[in-house]
């Protein structure tokens, strides 16, 4: 005799089951969009902070160039 | 592969890492889906759904608690938000008069996984959902409560319909 709560909670392993092969495909094929979207992102990324430095650089040799020549 | 190395590969993004993951926990991860969700393709879409974010958000696992629990809610969550967005959750008799009276039952013939899946099918989907939160998850019914928005009384008044309805179909499939 056996409370019908604990009666699932006994059988609940016997319910695991393996998925079918494509849903690893689907995941692995969402891994690897997702990859290549921080990869672009990195990409794009790049350059505008490259361009962000040299902005500064610029602005701080003109303001030195500005300053010593007063 | 250890389980050390497995969440070392896990943090660097290693697709064999995650693979070997993935054939640990798909069959539990899978059967955790499928008890929320009618279809095998709805319960296999909230499967790719879970391990993603759970690759994904590795970082986001604190490393204190149990990592099955983890990966568990996670896919608790994602078969919830599909269920959803499938059909919005009614809760048949919510907040009736309930007596729930303790019960001893005794099972007079074999019953396979298959046939328990098939009896959890038989179930609305508002009971079944706090059936499979508060007797396979073990949640309480004020975590119930919260994670579906309901009240704490709806919770409880469902779970005791929820078994009165399983006592049925396994009396009318001659099981008691």
């Amino acid at each position: 005799m056996s409370d019908l709560f604990d009666f699932f909670r006994e059988n609940e392993p016997g319910l695991h089951e393996r998925p079918s092969e494509k849903v690893w495909k689907q995941l692995e094929e969402r891994l690897e969009k997702s990859r290549r979207a921080r990869r672009r992102g990195i990409r794009f990324l790049q350059p505008a902070v490259i361009a962000v430095i040299m902005m500064i650089l610029l602005l701080a040799a003109v303001l030195v160039w500005h300053y010593s020549a007063k | 592969m250890s389980a050390d190395e497995i969440m070392d590969g896990l943090r660097k993004q290693d697709r064999t890492a995650q693979r070997k993951l993935y054939e640990l926990y798909s069959p539990l991860m899978f059967s955790v889906c499928r008890r929320y969700l009618w279809s095998r393709e709805d319960a296999e879409e909230a499967l790719v759904s879970g391990f993603f974010k759970v690759f994904s958000q590795i970082d986001f696992f604190s490393g204190t608690g149990s990592f099955e629990g983890w990966i568990r809610r996670i896919m608790v969550n994602e078969s919830l938000m599909l269920l959803r967005k499938r059909q919005p959750l009614h809760f048949p008799g919510d907040e009736v008069e309930f007596h729930d009276h303790p019960d001893s039952f005794s099972i007079e013939s074999e019953i396979s996984a298959r046939e328990i899946l098939e009896i959890l099918d038989e179930l609305p989907p508002g009971y079944r959902t706090i059936f499979n939160l508060y007797v396979l998850e073990g949640l309480k019914h004020h975590e119930i409560a919260e994670l579906l928005g309901i009240s704490i009384n709806t919770s409880k008044s469902q779970l005791v319909l929820a078994k009165e309805k399983l006592r049925k179909i396994l009396k009318t499939r001659g099981y008691v």
